[in-house]
């Protein structure tokens, strides 16, 4: 069977951790250093479904395209996010603002490509206490229905790191399969 | 193709694809396989997905340039995570040739390391300030919500910051205190230089020091500070931070507490004392009247009558006594719990002094003489009066000023009337009451060692204080030694007055 691949894209507001979780669901490493990222770099992952669906024998190869964070000075390019099957929008949650601006990133792709998938993360998890999560969790909503989740993560401890670009990758896939 | 391509003017720099609706390369660039990841599948004819994999999902993007509808799609800065060593950053450029779309890629990788340098100090340093901003605001609203008192002085004590509750609690607002000394705050010039010396050994904490305050208003306060020293960003510049709660009510609390067990602890020591002598007290009528039944018991057939009767005599006295004392102890019991009201009721009053005096004239004896003065205005008028509390005031004072009489000493009572005042004064020439034991007169058992061997229970004055109390009256007591005493009694004539 032909390994399908899929464009996926990282974004979100500069170091909320997007390098972090791919290099963490790649490469299973972490490192406490921040090293900004500039342009787009493109990582690479071939994805089991069966994780998700035992009767499930696909394999989904995805690209992964790690974007530039979003800074004051500077938006995310929407070039970089044509043709991606999903995104992955990434918050801090130890930073308010981050948080705020997951809506704008939402919006901004699914004006791109209305039929990608969306999955949200807050992530750095590890450094909040869980109620303050639960409480960040409670006062945020997202009315498309593209967006699959809203997803604790930490690609400090690992947290639903590879639960999260698996489940992103399976509904892509199903998306296509239905 | 390539002679199309051929009248472009392409710089050295830049590689290009030639690619169809399908990504299929139909011509490249001499020396495209160098930004190639895998340079094996640069080939005319391939899928170009195979050799740049990043072009995967960029086929909407092709087709619209090839069809027109986009001028052209252009992709900053892409670089590969696979690559080892310095990564290589290339700038993508799909533009429409003819019914082809041409991939321009350059070399950008110089540009994209100085650029991540820049954004890397840029990002660092926002990072670095949000972290910081959102402590401070952290630190802000905790120091805010603090409900104790929180002063931050410079080391000469001048005061750099305060909190909400400090304004609150002093009553100043933040511009009348910025600036002044903390002395205008903590006036305990004590605890300030405590506090100062402190400056010696920064790791030790004042803690727990009370203070009296005032409020801008003068109002009194009582505080509980404590202080310690941080070092500021200048060496040898401490500051100092004081942190004060107010324990008025506390300390209020304590005081009425106080005051409460000091009063239990009272009542205790009377009762102690009125258990001892009570029993004392009947111990003695009580043996006296064991020894005289004894001695009638065994010697009444030798004695004669008189003799005999001379025992019968003391058991009846010492029955008496007793008595007395157990009406006394009776009285004052209720008293204590409340259950002696006043309860005025009309009295033909001269009638009634009288009936007084002549009951303990006669309980005297002829030795000792009781004057009554009465003024004639009072004849025959009918007040308003409590009998009983009036019985007990008059008969123990008159009892106590016959009692401590030498024999044949006079006993003066006059009794006036005046604004609504009854005023009775029973003077003696008595043995007088020392000094020292004026103060303790009302207490209960409290006897003046000058009282010898006349018998008394200690308790006449104190029914004589209650029933003063009750009535809302004054007492006061004049005496000196073996000159005599006298006792002044007034009491409001038209109920109780309004206390
Ligand atoms: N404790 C903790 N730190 C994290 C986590 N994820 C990322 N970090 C740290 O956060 C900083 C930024 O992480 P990056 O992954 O570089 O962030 P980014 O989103 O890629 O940033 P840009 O590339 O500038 O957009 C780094 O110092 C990471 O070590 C996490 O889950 N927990
Ligand atoms: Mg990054």
């Amino acid at each position: 069977m032909a390994i399908i691949s899929k464009k996926v894209c990282m974004i979100g507001d500069f170091g909320v951790g997007k390098t972090s979780l791919i290099r963490r669901f790649v490469e299973r490493q972490f490192s406490d250093q921040y090293l900004s990222t500039v342009g787009v770099k493109i990582s690479r992952k071939i994805v089991n479904l069966q994780h998700l669906e035992v009767d499930l024998s696909q394999e989904i190869k995805l690209l992964i395209w790690d974007i530039e964070g979003q800074t004051k000075f500077k938006a995310i390019a929407s070039s970089y996010l044509q043709g991606a099957s999903g995104i992955l929008v990434v918050a801090d949650s130890t930073r308010q603002e981050t948080i705020e601006h997951l809506q704008d990133h939402v919006k901004q792709f699914v004006a791109i490509n209305s039929n990608g998938m969306i999955a949200v993360a807050l992530n750095k998890v590890d450094l909040v206490d869980p109620e303050d999560i639960e409480q960040i969790r409670k006062n945020m909503s997202f009315s498309e229905h593209q967006v699959l989740g809203i997803y604790n993560t930490s690609a400090k401890t690992g947290q639903n790191v590879d639960h999260i670009f698996e489940t992103l990758a399976f509904k892509i896939w199903r998306q296509d399969n239905r | 193709m390539n002679s199309l391509l051929e009248k472009l003017y392409v710089p050295g720099h830049i590689e290009y694809l030639i690619l169809d609706p399908n990504l299929v390369i139909l011509d490249k660039s001499p020396r495209v396989e160098r930004f190639a990841e895998f340079p094996q599948d640069v080939a005319i004819g391939q899928d170009a997905r195979l050799s740049f994999p990043e072009l995967v999902g960029s086929e909407t993007i092709v087709q619209q340039i090839i069809a027109g509808n986009t001028q052209n799609s252009y992709l900053e800065g892409i670089t590969r995570s696979s690559q080892a060593g310095t990564p290589l950053y290339i700038d993508f450029n799909f533009e429409r040739i003819g019914n082809n779309a041409i991939l321009l890629m350059e070399d950008v990788t110089e540009i994209m390391v100085l650029k991540q340098s820049l954004l890397q100090r840029a990002n660092e340093a926002e990072l670095l300030l949000s972290a910081l901003k959102a402590s401070e605001d952290y630190n802000k609203k905790i120091i805010s919500s603090m409900g104790d008192a929180l002063f931050v002085t410079t080391g000469s004590g001048k005061i750099k910051t305060i909190n909400q509750a400090a304004q609150q609690l002093f009553g100043y607002s933040e511009d009348e205190l910025i600036g002044q000394p903390i002395a205008l705050i903590i006036e305990d010039e004590q605890f300030l230089l405590e506090a100062s010396q402190q400056k010696l050994s920064s790791q030790q904490f004042l803690a727990g020091v009370e203070v009296l305050c005032h409020r801008k208003n003068g109002g009194e306060l009582i505080v509980e500070f404590s202080c310690s020293v941080i070092q500021t960003r200048i060496q040898g510049s401490p500051a100092f931070v004081y942190i004060g709660r107010d324990i008025t009510a506390r300390k209020n609390a304590e005081i009425e507490m106080n005051k409460a067990l000091e009063k239990e602890k009272e009542l205790n020591d009377l009762k102690s004392r009125f258990i001892s002598m009570t029993s004392h007290e009947f111990r003695n009528p009580l043996s006296s009247i064991l020894m005289s039944v004894d001695i009638l018991e065994n010697f009444a057939d030798e004695w004669s009558e008189d003799r005999k009767d001379s025992h019968l005599q003391r058991i009846r006295q010492c029955t008496t006594t007793m008595t007395s004392l157990l009406d006394d102890i009776l009285i004052i019991g209720r008293a204590e719990v409340g259950k002696l009201e006043f309860k005025p009721s009309p009295l033909k009053l001269t009638d009634f002094l009288q009936y007084i005096v002549e009951d303990i004239q006669l309980l005297a004896g002829s030795d000792y003489k009781i004057a009554l003065n009465l003024s004639p205005s009072l004849d025959g008028k009918i007040f308003q009066l409590d009998e009983k509390l009036l019985r007990h005031i008059l008969t123990n004072l008159l009892t106590n000023a016959v009692k401590y009489s030498p024999q044949g000493g006079q006993v003066d009572f006059e009794v006036r009337i005046e604004n609504n005042w009854l005023h009775l004064t029973i003077q003696d020439q008595g043995i007088g009451i020392p000094p020292a034991d004026q103060e303790h007169l009302f207490e209960c058992f409290h006897r003046a060692p000058n009282v010898g061997d006349i018998s008394g229970t200690g308790l006449g004055l104190s029914i004589v204080k209650k029933a003063v109390d009750l009535y809302r009256g004054k007492i006061v007591c004049r005496s000196e030694l073996g000159v005599g005493t006298t006792f002044q009694v007034d009491l409001p004539l038209n109920g109780i007055p309004k206390s």
